[in-house]
């Protein structure tokens, strides 16, 4: 005997399982639609609610909207892969041999289960629980043979398994589109006016072939439940997620890095056993207190980390996290852990002998956090405190980002800028200084509480930009000559428009 | 000292300049410029509009544009003469028409030494050819390019242009540029590369620069400007900038004295039309108008005779024979190739054009104005529109034209794609890099509807959308959306307007290649055109053309009558009697809910009322509030009454209620004493897109002219109520005229001739207001006998068939899915024999895919090719998939066929849904006439009881909905039509009742109406209080909605 495991309107109900069950149950009665695709976005599903309320596949957002009352959700392809994987899990604690049919359906072979869970009743309904524990509500179809079994669980709700000999019978009243029919095929049956399988049944078969082909044939055999297959067992789940929910939160660093250890070390046992290696290691804490003060979600608090090479060394890992979260302050207790790598094969070639010496990847790695931990993770502008500077393409001068090491030889040319043949030698930071202006040019400048008269002027060379975000700026340098006690000194000065306060950038040499 | 800029661009350098040429023009006679230039990038899109506001500001419009040159860079021309305007138009042309719409059009150094007369040469900025030929090949590449441009455009007409932006990097070019221009003795120039009028407009010019380079602005970096300099500045800060320079800046106003062109001397000459030797335009002209009346005034009065003296006395005087032969000429051509056409607009005012053919309405009979067409005084030009059949037979006319008058001598007029609502939100959102969700959030979230509530705004818009408005970021965001409104985004073609210049008109204006294969568009739109004094003919697609054309063919062949539109009966009172009915399905312009809602109130007896019932249903009117009380006074519920005494005579004909424009013009120059110029300049704002600013401004002048007249202030108020509220749109008289002779002659051929009326509506759907399932009802309701596709008569198009008495054949044109080569195969194999079975028909057809057969098989288009066995259509569509399986050469022709089949019987519903999904209609009775006995039961009417039904009567109606209005002018009230088996009923949904109810509205196809009977004067609506879906009735019905 086979079972399948059917989850009706799957993209919401996959949308929708990650919420708590109370709220699946109003979820349940309320009108939702799952809306997908390139601008606009139409609707691909919807559950009964919405169905009843009037909306159809198709239906772009802005006709969803004027229906009014419909909750609208985007198409998570992640939420369904986690919903499928969930589904076959919930198959694999019933049978080793499982098929995932199509997205919301598994088969599961249920030779030699009887003793284990009982009647096949019984075990469809052990199944449907399994499924509400994972937060998806099945049907369940018993037959034996795979394809009655799914026809039954997609064409009545609840438990339903037909007795060995009876599938025609069973099957008679239900619609020919739970067929695996090609929509063209189902266009033709529905303009025959064949409507249900009993009616697909009574057709003459070598008519039927002369018409349909073999599709035809084989479809008829299905709607009479005389077909019979072998299931395509499914491949084993690859996610690596390892999660941990507190009983009482915690709040130390301490009780938190005793569960990191232990999960992280948990993975890197899989990824062994695999023969993998992860390159991006993913923590996501979520946090307690902030649920009951504003009842809101849970905050979450996440952290990555990419790893230039693919390491399998938990104690690499876990230190990497270790010293980057022992930084950060929690506004509230943990109240769940979840850990995630994404698997990734080893590193299996050597280093070039060109490539210039470098530290171990993990060493640097590790010195990197260590560096974090010290000067923080980024600066008030939003600049990463530890890295490899970059120079931006922008007109702003002396403007660059950090970014993480590459691990591989510099590359790429400084952009071209300036066409100045002088040196500047910057000041860093820019030192502050009064300047008076006569005839809208410097006039005299005072740098330390030392004035020095300008002798030449040039400029004013006007920059601005990011006019858009609350980085602008905007400045006006001159390139001034001065009276120094060394004799005439060139320098760089500029007037910040934003702040209104006068800089030396820098001397020419 | 003073300065011209001499080298700004408006944003008709499209996404570069991001100002319009009329806020260059402000500002630069703001700082008291005596003159300006500008100079777009190959093209002087910008020229009419930066020209009339330099005029109105009183500073000098210099034009010119910069020519992107092969070789590399931009090079900036000014205009000397009309020599050189000619030579610039020519060169800009030529490169345009060479290269495909998308690429940039360049010229060559050497064409442009051959085009050089006239112009004078800047080197330009920093995208200029010296600069250029600097970055390339240093002061050698530079000395060598200033001596070849020196070369073609002498040294007199060269200036080493220098620009200063506070950039370090520029003012090292421009060391270079001096040096270069003292040692060739080149005068030097300094200009400020004008990209937008003020500092502010600098961000504007930023986003312009990531859309064209679809960048985002957090990642166009170094693409985006360096500061904000390339604004206006006045002549002391240039002075200052250039204080090392001084003779760059005297230069700008000495070069600005040499450039005496200005597009008031554009050159454009009327066209002219070959005559034959020894005669002139004018006595050809002649000639042909008195030939033309003869045949159309049987006979010719004395008072036609001296209108077309008079206005033939005046065409002479204005030199505008050639236009009117041009005109004439397209019309004559039209005939020829068996185009129906016809003039409208203010053309329909002359009895020279109704002569010649061009209109079909006769002015002297109408007593309308010949003035208002054409008139010395005004100055005015005629604007001739022709109405040509849409589609094909119009594309043919317009390449008639080109072929006629050559590439370069005609083309169509641009329209100008400006930045509106959404694409601006969208466009605007890219630039600031917001996701893909919030940009489709808020471009979805702009209303579908056509009407908007007025408190509506962005702000709003963007509330609901879900974005903070408060945030910095969103705020910009609006603002940037508000500011980048108006400005233009590309330039696209006009329907149907054509400019026409005898073999010359690229020494007018440039042209450039269209998308559309084989069209030439002039470089300006229709009202800049107009500006400008350049004669237009606008050939515009008219679907209903069409359907007359048809029909006349149609009652040739199958009445064996000819039906003469110039001449069809007048004041036919059958065909009134059926309009006073309201029952104008299918009618020209009467056939809309408002229109039908409005005639058995205006009860039209005769050709006039037909006219102002036209015009009567307008925004304007409507929203002026002119509709009811001439409705009243139509009926005599209100007496007739003026504004002013004064008004009488204009206002006489329409019952004291301004409805056409004209009124408006003439009340102006009555009561506040407007010239013919300024009732003219009262015309096109009324027209405009741009109207509104314009409107007000000629209030005040109204209100002026008003008051010095000694209108109380109450009858100020009235009157300019009724004129800016014609500046949402009223129809002229004489296009109202031209318009109800269409509408006229479709209820004529509805009435005398409705199968071939009928045809001729389906043969050219989609055009009108309603469904063809609609018009079938319709017609059906009316006694015409409507038969089904059939493959063994069917043709393309629906025809007519003799059985006794006409009935009408559907076509394979409204079988969805089958191609038309499909279906000619198979009527090419039908005439050589007929089908004998569905296996004959499959095998002698192959091109019949499998889906086509089953289709002909469901909606019963097989059913007939069996006529012995008298199959069913299921019967049809179980031999069809037989016959549409391939089963190999081998067994062709000879497998067994065996006819019987195993499926039952299509049911009435089964066989109305395979028509409505099959062919979109169905000539089966209507489906609520297999519902009434249930519908009975629950106490629903049918539209044809509503009539009995007293006003005010509670009362339930059930229906298919066929349409769904919601005006622009009514307030957010829906007005859905209801269809059963006897007729249309109408119900009026209102906003909040919409806001309850809004799923049934919009997406249930059959519905229940319950609502307060309104039945005044015959008009009946239901004013809906409940609203429930028709339960069971799946059918794929189609209704029209009109947002």
């Amino acid at each position: 005997m086979f079972a399948c495991l059917f989850v009706p309107d799957f993209p919401v109900q996959a949308a929708c399982r990650m919420e708590p069950k109370d709220t699946r149950e109003i979820f349940k009665k309320s009108p939702i639609a799952i809306l997908d695709g390139p601008t606009p976005p139409r609707v691909v599903a919807m559950n009964q609610a919405a169905r009843s309320a009037g909306i159809q596949i198709g239906m772009t957002k802005l006709q969803v909207e004027t229906c009014g009352g419909i909750s609208l959700r985007k198409r998570s392809l992640a939420n369904e892969e986690s919903a499928r994987a969930a589904l076959l899990d919930c198959g694999r604690a019933f049978s080793p041999c499982v098929e995932s049919t199509c997205p919301g359906t598994v088969i599961l072979d249920l030779a030699g289960t009887e003793k284990l869970f009982g009647s096949h009743e019984s075990t469809g309904h052990k199944i449907a629980d399994h499924g509400a524990q994972v937060g998806l509500e099945l049907n369940v179809g018993v037959a034996a043979n795979p394809d009655s079994a799914m026809f039954a669980a997609r064409g009545y709700s609840g438990i339903t398994v037909i007795p060995e000999g009876r599938e025609a019978k069973y099957l008679a009243p239900l619609e020919v589109s739970v067929l695996p029919a090609a929509p063209e095929v189902l266009d033709i049956l529905d303009v025959w006016g064949i409507r249900t399988l009993q009616s697909l049944a009574g057709l003459p078969p070598i008519a039927l072939t002369e018409r349909l082909g073999q599709e035809g044939l084989q479809l008829q055999r299905l709607a009479c439940g005389k077909t019979c297959r072998t299931l395509v067992p499914a491949e084993s789940n690859e996610d690596l997620t390892e999660a941990y929910e507190f009983e009482d939160p915690v709040e130390t660093l301490e009780s938190l890095a005793f569960i990191l250890d232990r999960l992280i070390q948990q993975l890197c046992v899989r990824l062994s056993s695999r023969s993998l290696a992860t390159n991006q290691l993913e923590v996501m804490l979520e946090l307690e207190a902030k649920q009951r003060q504003t009842g809101q979600d849970r905050e979450q608090y996440e952290r990555v980390w990419k790893l230039p090479l693919p390491v399998q060394d938990g104690r690499v890992l876990f230190r990497l996290a270790y010293l980057d979260l022992g930084k950060s302050s929690f506004s509230a207790p943990i109240h769940k852990i979840t850990v995630r790598v994404v698997p990734v094969r080893p590193r299996s070639v050597q280093q070039s002998l060109f490539v210039p010496v470098s530290p171990e990847t993990e060493q640097l790695e590790i010195t990197l956090a260590r560096i974090r931990g010290v000067v923080g993770i980024s600066d008030q502008s939003g600049i990463a405190c530890a890295g490899s500077p970059t120079i931006l393409d922008s007109h702003k001068p002396d403007s660059f980002s950090v970014e993480p090491f590459s691990g591989g030889p510099a590359s790429g040319a400084f952009p071209a800028g300036s066409e100045s043949v002088l040196v500047l030698r910057i000041f860093r930071p820019a030192l502050e200084t009064s300047v008076d202006m006569a005839a809208n040019k410097p006039h005299c400048l005072s740098i330390r509480k030392r004035q020095f008269r300008v002798l030449a002027a040039s400029g004013p060379w006007c920059n601005s930009g990011f006019w858009w975000n609350n980085s602008a700026w905007s400045r006006d340098e001159w390139d001034i000559a001065v009276k120094t006690w060394e004799g005439i000194g060139y320098y760089r000065i500029y007037l910040d428009k934003i702040r209104k306060q006068w800089f030396v950038e820098g001397i020419f040499d | 000292m003073q300065y011209v800029e001499l080298h700004a661009r408006s944003a008709f350098t499209f996404l570069e300049g991001a100002s319009l040429p009329e806020r260059l023009a402000c500002v630069g006679a703001e700082y008291q410029m005596p003159a300006m230039a500008l100079l777009d990038r190959n093209g002087v899109y910008g020229a009419p509009r930066f020209h009339l506001a330099a005029k109105r500001y009183g500073i000098k419009a210099h034009i010119g544009a910069e020519v992107s040159l092969c070789e590399g860079g931009n090079c900036p021309i000014l205009v000397q003469s009309r020599a050189g305007y000619q030579n610039l138009c020519r060169l800009l042309t030529t490169a345009k028409l060479r290269s495909n719409k998308e690429a940039i059009a360049t010229v060559t150094l050497k064409e442009l030494k051959a085009h050089t007369n006239g112009l004078i040469c800047l080197t330009g900025d920093e995208n200029g050819p010296l600069m250029h030929a600097l970055q390339e090949g240093g002061v050698v590449a530079g000395r060598q390019l200033l001596q070849r441009l020196i070369c073609s455009f002498g040294k007199d007409n060269l200036y080493v242009e220098l620009q200063r932006h506070c950039n370090r990097a520029q003012e090292c070019r421009n060391q270079a540029a001096i040096a270069l221009a003292r040692e060739l003795r080149l005068p030097l120039l300094a200009t400020n590369g004008v990209t937008y009028a003020t500092p502010r407009e600098r961000e504007i010019a930023d986003v312009f620069t990531c859309i064209r380079t679809k960048r985002r602005l957090d990642t166009a970096g170094r693409l985006l400007s360096q500061n904000s300099q390339r604004y206006i500045r006045d002549a002391r800060k240039m002075a200052h900038i250039f204080a090392d320079l001084p003779e760059a800046i005297a230069n700008t106003t000495e070069l600005s004295s040499r450039l005496d062109f200005s597009l008031e001397k554009l050159g454009y000459e009327f066209p002219r039309y070959p005559v034959p030797a020894g005669d002139t335009m004018n006595s050809f002209l002649q000639k042909r108008t008195w030939e033309g009346a003869r045949n159309r005034y049987r006979p010719i009065t004395e008072r036609v005779r001296q209108q077309l003296q008079h206005e033939l006395t005046l065409i002479e005087r204005l030199d505008l024979a050639g236009y009117f032969l041009i005109v004439w000429d397209i019309v004559r051509f039209c005939r020829q190739a068996g185009v129906l056409v016809q003039g409208r607009g203010s053309a329909a005012n002359s009895a020279v054009c109704y002569s010649l053919g061009i209109t079909a309405v006769d002015p002297v009979a109408m007593e309308l104005l010949f003035e208002r067409f054409l008139s010395e005084e005004r100055g005015e030009w005629p604007d001739i529109d022709l109405d040509l059949p849409s589609g094909d037979q119009r594309e043919q006319v317009i390449q008639y034209v080109y072929e006629r008058y050559g590439k370069r001598g005609a083309a169509m007029t641009a329209n100008v794609c400006t930045y509106r609502g959404r694409s601006a939100a969208r466009e605007m959102g890219k630039a600031l890099g917001f996701d893909e969700d919030t940009l489709s959030r808020l471009s979805n979230i702009v209303g579908a509807w056509e009407w908007r509530d007025p408190a509506d705004t962005l702000e709003k818009q963007s509330k609901k959308a879900g974005l903070d408005v408060q945030h910095p970021q969103i705020a910009l965001y609006l603002d940037l959306c508000q500011r980048v409104q108006d400005l233009p985004r590309h330039l696209s073609q006009h329907s149907g307007g054509m400019v026409i210049c005898q073999g010359q008109l690229d020494s007018v204006v440039p042209l450039e290649p269209a998308t559309m294969p084989g069209r030439v568009v002039v470089q300006w739109d229709k009202e800049d055109c107009a500006a400008l004094g350049l004669i237009k003919v606008d050939l515009l697609g008219l679907g209903m053309i069409a359907v007359l054309k048809d029909s006349i063919e149609l009652i040739r062949k199958h009445y064996g009558e000819e039906v003469d539109l110039a001449h069809l009966p007048q004041d036919a009172p059958d065909v009134y009697r059926v309009i006073q009915k309201a029952d104008t399905v299918g009618m020209f312009q009467i056939e809309s809910r408002a229109q039908m809602a409005s005639l058995p109130r205006n009860h039209p007896q005769r050709f006039y009322d037909l006219v102002t019932q036209v015009a009567l249903i307008r925004p304007g009117p409507i929203t002026g509030k002119m509709t009811n009380p001439y409705l009243r006074r139509r009926q005599g519920k209100e007496a007739v009454s003026y504004p002013h005494s004064s008004l009488i005579p204009v206002l006489k004909r329409t019952l004291g209620v301004p409805l056409f424009q004209e009124q408006l013009l003439r009340m102006a120059m009555v009561c506040a004493n407007f010239s013919g110029g300024e009732a003219e300049e009262l015309r096109r704002a009324l027209g405009a897109k741009r109207s509104r600013e314009r409107m007000k401004e000629i209030e005040t002048k109204l209100r002026a002219g008003m008051t010095q007249n000694g209108f109380p202030r109450q009858t100020q108020d009235e009157i300019v109520q009724f004129i800016a509220s014609f500046a949402l749109y009223g129809f002229p008289e004489s296009h109202a005229a031209s318009f109800a002779l269409i509408a006229y002659a479709s209820a004529f051929l509805k009435v005398r001739y409705l199968a071939a009326f009928t045809a001729a509506l389906l043969n050219n759907y989609p055009m009108g207001f309603y469904h063809p399932a609609t018009l079938v009802k319709d017609a059906q309701r009316h006694g015409l006998r409507v038969k089904p596709v059939d493959v063994t008569c069917s043709g393309w198009d629906c025809s007519l068939e003799h059985d006794g008495l006409l009935s009408l054949r559907l076509g394979f044109r409204y079988v969805k899915s089958l191609r038309k080569a499909t279906a000619d195969a198979l009527m090419s194999e039908r005439e050589k024999r007929p089908f004998d079975s569905i296996a004959d028909l499959g095998l002698r057809v192959p091109q019949l895919s499998k889906a086509e057969f089953r289709m002909l098989g469901q909606i019963g288009a097989l059913n007939n090719i069996e006529r012995k066995n008298g199959i069913h259509r299921r019967d049809a569509l179980w031999q069809s998939q037989k016959a549409a399986q391939p089963v190999g050469p081998l067994l062709a022709g000879i497998s067994e066929w065996d006819t019987s089949s195993p499926l039952r019987r299509m049911t009435t519903t089964e066989r109305l849904m395979a028509d409505y999904s099959g062919t979109g209609l169905s000539i089966d009775r209507h489906p609520l006439f297999y519902r009434r006995e249930d519908l009975r039961r629950t106490g629903a009417k049918t539209a044809r009881e509503l009539s009995q039904m007293r006003d005010g009567e509670y009362v339930r109606i059930a229906g298919c909905v066929i349409t769904r209005q919601r005006p622009g002018t009514a307030k957010g009230f829906i007005f859905l039509s209801l269809e059963d088996e006897t007729g249309i009923a109408n119900a009026i949904i209102t906003p909040d009742f919409y806001a309850e109810n809004t799923v049934a509205v919009v997406h249930e196809r059959f519905v229940f109406i319950e609502g307060i009977l309104q039945n005044k004067d015959n008009v009946i609506h239901i004013r809906a209080t409940k609203i429930m879906p028709l339960a069971a009735l799946d059918i794929p019905t189609h209704s029209r909605n009109f947002h």
